[in-house]
């Protein structure tokens, strides 16, 4: 009895210790938030301490930026570099995705001569550093094909990911045959069956996909920051660091607000669709290795 | 085709539903294809002979070629770059930034994995871990750059260490390490998604059989646990390393932006190989060094994969 108490005991301890890790890690993952957040609402310098008054907190900063601040010499404002945001991110993810999941789907689902061959060569490309292609790709783009300065040449070079066109395969793999099959005896063509039955049943890994495309093409930086000569067409990621330069140093809780804007529509899309990628990003890794 | 006297055969023997299928095939996988060959292999062809010349984007117009009054200087390029002190450097510090990001996320990551598979409360601890993952860089900068300075919680705590309260951003020090810390916190988060679902596959019998042989929670973990996430974490380094070595943005934007800005970082200590790249590449214009450098680290990421391979085949059961 004595025994079984003890081990009890120390299972209790455990737990409780185990507990409190899980809560410690999750206060150092959300208290950047909370941090900036409440350093985003605050007057004068002084931000970064955590000794404030509830009663001096302000939306200053975000009215500023939001309704009144301009970038000095081209009267630029922060929803002009959303909405460039929004135009980028938006169409590369919805072409990025059809072009995933249409190879994704050929395959999976076709048997055609060169099929393996050309299985290998997406797999490899995964493995292929993308810098290495940095050098020529500008080059192509913006004395080649003329496209600096455009949304063409951030656009249109940027449509192909082995990495997702191999998640739709995964996918397209586990979709039962027979529905396939049952479609064609009804004389339901390649294409029919493709966009009237296999993608809206594959709801859940383009919703997956696609929250994360467009949260890397709403952070990409590298790219814009080459291709693009004028401030008007920056997206917001790196509009923002025009934000971060000195001309705000007058209030440091600008850029601070400007980073929590920055984030907020990411936010919400990964609170509306956590539950799907959370899952599918999984399952990609676990055929990845 | 059909006059290529050994494929006539094969050709009869198609029926029309492979006929069909290779017309189809093609056609979904086409858009693939094309990217594949013209912007990936073509462009790293192209790379490769750039790497060879002298080329200057302002002095030579790359559309006449060789006309243009660029020249083959055979391997100049690449002795120029394996030679520069501010090179070596910036391989060491990207080195640096890669092995301790790398395996912090995984230790970490793991860690995580834990707890959202065995606490109570999963669902919460799991959105909670991954939300950093989502943060744009240029936010994950500023929000870091501004938790990283005297009086904050942040400090205050680690000065309990003995850690010096500065600005880590513009501390020669410490500005690295702030880069590490930040793209730990941002990916831990996808590491404990790709270990939760490697625990998740593994079949709750056989702790139960190690439990009824005696053996302890510790030694489960080493001896079953982390041998059956073997794949994962194979997985999860070489990924990792491929991306860390490549480390551009967040040092950029770290080195550039806000008060004293300073190109490569206080006394060059935010340095990096792609870093390097695009200054040489796109401040100094010479694309060809440029090019040279993207291959000797293009070199470094296949040592690193396939040492990597090597020492997880050993672990393989």
């Amino acid at each position: 009895m004595d025994a079984y108490r003890r081990s009890a005991m120390v299972y209790k301890v455990f737990t409780i210790a185990f507990t409190l890790v899980a809560i410690g890690l999750a206060v150092i993952t959300l208290y950047p938030y909370l941090f900036s957040l409440i350093a985003s609402l605050r007057k004068g310098f002084n931000i970064y301490s955590f000794q404030f008054r509830f009663s001096d907190l302000t939306t200053y900063a975000y009215e500023r930026i939001l309704f009144g601040l301009k970038d000095y010499e081209t009267g630029i404002t922060i929803w002009r570099w959303m909405l460039n945001s929004l135009i980028l991110s938006a169409s590369t993810t919805l072409l990025t995705l059809l072009f995933s999941s249409m190879g994704g789907y050929a395959l999976a689902r076709m048997e055609f001569a060169g099929k393996k061959a050309w299985f290998a060569a997406i797999l490899a490309v995964m493995m292929i550093p993308g810098q290495i292609t940095l050098v020529p790709k500008y080059i192509m783009i913006v004395r080649g094909l003329e496209w600096g300065n455009s949304y063409t040449g951030l656009i249109v070079p940027f449509l192909f990911s082995a990495y997702y066109t191999f998640m739709m395969r995964q996918f397209f793999l586990s979709f039962p045959k027979e529905l396939e099959e049952a479609a064609i005896m009804d004389g339901m063509g390649r294409i029919g069956i493709f966009v009237k039955m296999l993608l809206p049943l594959s709801k859940a890994p383009l919703l997956a996909a696609g929250t994360l495309l467009f949260m890397g093409s709403w952070g990409s930086y590298l790219w814009p920051k080459l291709l693009l000569q004028k401030q008007e067409l920056y997206p917001i990621s790196v509009g923002m660091t025009l934000m971060m330069n000195s001309k705000y140093k007058a209030a440091p809780s600008i850029p601070i607000a400007a980073a929590i804007i920055t984030m907020l529509p990411l936010l919400i899309l990964f609170i509306i669709f956590q539950r799907y990628f959370m899952e599918s990003i999984a399952n990609t890794g676990s055929k990845g290795a | 085709m059909q006059n290529k006297p050994g494929k006539t055969k094969k050709h009869r023997k198609m029926t029309r539903l492979e006929r069909n299928n290779l017309f189809w095939g093609y056609l979904f996988l086409g858009p693939n294809i094309i990217y594949l060959i013209f912007w990936t292999v073509l462009p790293i062809l192209f790379a490769f002979l750039l790497s060879f010349t002298n080329y200057d984007m302002l002095q030579h117009d790359i559309m006449k070629g060789f006309q243009s009054g660029a020249k083959f200087v055979g391997l100049k390029n690449y002795m120029l770059v394996l030679k520069n002190p501010i090179f070596i450097r910036s391989v060491w510090q990207t080195i640096y930034f890669a092995v301790l990001s790398v395996f912090m996320t995984n230790v970490i990551g793991l860690v995580l994995a834990l707890i959202a598979h065995n606490s109570k409360g999963k669902g919460f601890f799991r959105v909670a871990y991954f939300i950093p993952n989502i943060t744009t860089l240029t936010s994950l900068i500023i929000i870091f750059d501004a938790l990283f300075r005297p009086d904050t919680i942040v400090t205050d705590f680690l000065a309990m260490f003995g850690l010096p309260e500065v600005v880590w951003r513009i501390t020669p020090k410490y500005a690295m390490n702030l880069a590490i810390i930040m793209s730990v916190w941002a990916g831990a988060g996808y590491n404990m998604l790709i270990y939760l679902a490697g625990l998740q596959e593994i079949p709750q019998e056989v702790y139960e059989a190690a439990a009824l042989d005696g053996t302890s929670r510790p030694k489960q973990f080493f001896h079953i646990t982390l041998p059956l996430l073997t794949n994962k974490t194979f997985f999860l380094f070489v990924t990792g390393f491929i991306g860390s070595l490549q480390v551009y943005d967040m040092v950029q934007i770290l080195a550039d932006f806000g008060e004293k800005p300073q190109v490569g970082g206080p006394d060059g200590s935010l340095w990096t190989v792609v870093y390097y790249i695009y200054n040489v590449g796109w401040t100094q214009n010479k694309m060809g060094r440029a090019a040279a450098a993207s291959f000797i680290l293009f070199l470094i990421i296949m040592i690193f994969t396939i040492i990597q391979r090597k020492l997880f085949k050993d672990q393989t059961y």
